[in-house]
């Protein structure tokens, strides 16, 4: 497999859907004038990755790598269907990352997503399995109907947090406004979760020295955190973690 | 009786040591890490877990603990152990791990369990279930966590939750490496298998799953009863020495004890078996074990059964030379 940096040319001044790019299309594709050739999305009129990246090739590691770099904030729906690998955006994402999309009833099953920017709306909406990381803010509808995985922010949420949530964790640097009729009240973790959490993923913020995700991620080996249960409404046993 | 040995002998640190072999046989086996809040917690669920597991003959398992492990080496940053276990076949291993992980393990407060084999690429399909099968203790509540390509499973409980790896793979393996040690008392003897144990406590990939690791009860194939398949070894039983004629001691040789070495690898066991015999050969005896005997070691030998039962022979001049 193959590994690539895709850096933005010039800023993007309208929404593009990249629900077309597949990682692992990308990563099984030697020839970069290849890659330059895959389009964004399925739509007719969508543009090659050529058009809007500078693409080079990076060094192999032992799981295939995406980094994304640029101002991608009107880039939506990135990630929805990644089973396995990297995708690293050195920048802001726009909505629906690792998200579902189009007739999908299921968003990202596998592999990692980290954001060293922020994240537009419906951040893992329907996602399945995977982790998110978000070094920034996040929109609303974080996690909305999360079936599993784990979803990171470091920064704030939006309004509907964890909507119809079902399964999986959402782990936040702050404690969350939630209707108490359809999540649990908080109630402290005791549980070595929290020590192999920080001690598993202390990499990931160290590899990309995000600072925000570094001092939450090594706070879960240090201090007390609180969970919350739910989406209740739904018969969900999603959780809530945070500080 | 013998009183002269057929086999050659050669010498370590002035004690005789038959040019003899030690006869192995293939074995299942995996590695669990076990973690807790404290090194006591660690120490009696690890004491649990490998109680009644010395031997294969009625155990249904051999378990010890492989060695301890620093907060460094453990995946959640805690006190751990490594135990390592053996059984005849697979469907043993599977059946005996998950069973005292459930009662020994998940029962021992403050408790972590992990896998302890390194994964291959791709993944074994030789899987040994831990939070497979303790999931369900859980009843619904139990929450699944992939970490870094990692299942893990959080089961609430009592003291807050239960983090169980969902399995671990299973490895071929080699058990039954053994080395004879003999002397005029217990005294000269125990002290020798403790240097001898103490020597092979830090090697990795090993286990003397015996008490103190070392047995008196050596056991030779069949029996006059038919419903056993094991009995006594009484070609080292001191008191059948001039009772039985095909008996290995010889005068003034009075006590026998074998010590017996599980390992991953035959590399694993060779190791072991040569630092446990020079070890045993250097050992300094106490002053009460030598008032009354010659105060040394009188021979180092090997168990084997002509070499017709076990693929994996050690032999002692090779390993030694």
């Amino acid at each position: 497999m193959n590994s690539w940096s895709l850096e933005l040319c010039h800023p993007i001044d309208h929404d593009i859907d990249a629900s077309g790019i597949e990682l692992s299309q990308l990563t099984a594709e030697p020839q970069v004038e290849r890659v330059k050739r895959f389009r964004l999305s399925n739509q007719h009129a969508a543009p090659e990755l050529g058009e809007l990246f500078s693409i080079h090739s990076i060094p192999k590691s032992h799981e295939s790598t995406i980094v994304l770099k640029g101002d991608l904030k009107r880039v939506h729906c990135l990630g929805g269907n990644m089973k396995s690998g990297r995708l690293i955006v050195e920048g802001n994402i726009g909505n629906y990352l690792g998200a579902a999309h189009g007739a999908s009833r299921a968003g990202m099953s596998g592999g990692r997503i980290v954001v060293t920017g922020t994240a537009g709306n419906y951040v893992g909406f329907r996602m399945r399995r995977g982790e998110i990381f978000v070094e920034g803010n996040a929109g609303e509808f974080l996690a909305a109907h999360l079936t599993a995985g784990t979803i990171v922010v470091a920064g704030s949420v939006g309004k509907n947090l964890a909507y119809a949530m079902r399964r999986g964790t959402l782990v936040l640097a702050e404690a969350p406004t939630l209707s108490t009729r359809r999540f649990s009240a908080p109630v402290p973790l005791v549980s070595v979760f929290q020590n192999l959490f920080a001690k598993q993923y202390a990499e990931v913020a160290s590899n990309f020295r995000l600072k925000n995700l570094g001092e939450l991620i090594a706070s879960f080996g240090e201090s007390s955190v609180q969970s919350i249960r739910g989406d209740i409404a739904v018969g969900g046993q999603g959780e809530i973690l945070f500080r | 009786m013998s009183e002269e040995s057929p086999l050659k002998s050669f010498q370590v640190a002035g004690i005789p040591v038959e040019a003899t072999f030690a006869e192995a046989f293939d074995m299942k086996a995996t590695r669990i890490i076990v973690t807790a809040d404290d090194r006591q917690w660690v120490n009696e669920a690890a004491a649990a877990m490998t109680g009644f597991g010395t031997s294969v003959i009625a155990c249904g398992v051999e378990i010890a603990v492989e060695r301890e492990l620093s907060r460094d080496e453990t995946p959640d940053g805690r006190h751990g152990a490594a135990i390592l276990a053996f059984a005849v076949s697979s469907k043993e291993l599977e059946k005996q791990i998950p069973r005292r992980a459930g009662q020994c393990l998940l029962t021992c407060p403050t408790t972590a369990l992990f896998s302890g084999i390194d994964e291959t690429d791709p993944k074994s399909d030789k899987r040994i279930a831990l939070g497979k099968s303790l999931r369900y203790f859980g009843d619904g509540h139990q929450i699944s966590k992939v970490i870094q390509g990692r299942r893990f499973w959080r089961i609430p409980v009592m003291d807050g939750e239960f983090v169980c790896e969902h399995d671990v793979a299973r490895i071929d393996a080699i058990g039954g490496g053994n080395f004879i040690l003999i002397g005029d008392n217990y005294g000269v003897v125990t002290a020798a298998c403790r240097a001898a144990v103490d020597a092979m406590r830090s090697m990795p990939g090993v286990i003397t799953p015996f008490p103190g690791g070392a047995t008196r009860s050596g056991s030779k194939v069949g029996s006059k009863y038919k419903t056993l398949f094991a009995s006594t070894n009484d070609a080292f039983c001191p008191t059948l020495r001039t009772v039985v004629p095909q008996s290995d001691l010889r005068e003034g040789e009075n006590v026998a004890m074998e010590v017996v070495i599980d390992g991953l690898t035959a590399s694993h066991i060779a190791d072991a078996m040569r630092v446990g015999i020079i070890a045993a050969c250097q050992s300094e005896l106490p002053e009460k074990a030598s008032k009354n005997s010659s105060g040394k070691l009188l021979r180092v030998t090997a168990g084997n059964y002509g070499g017709k039962l076990g693929r994996h022979h050690f032999h002692l001049a090779e390993l030694l030379a």
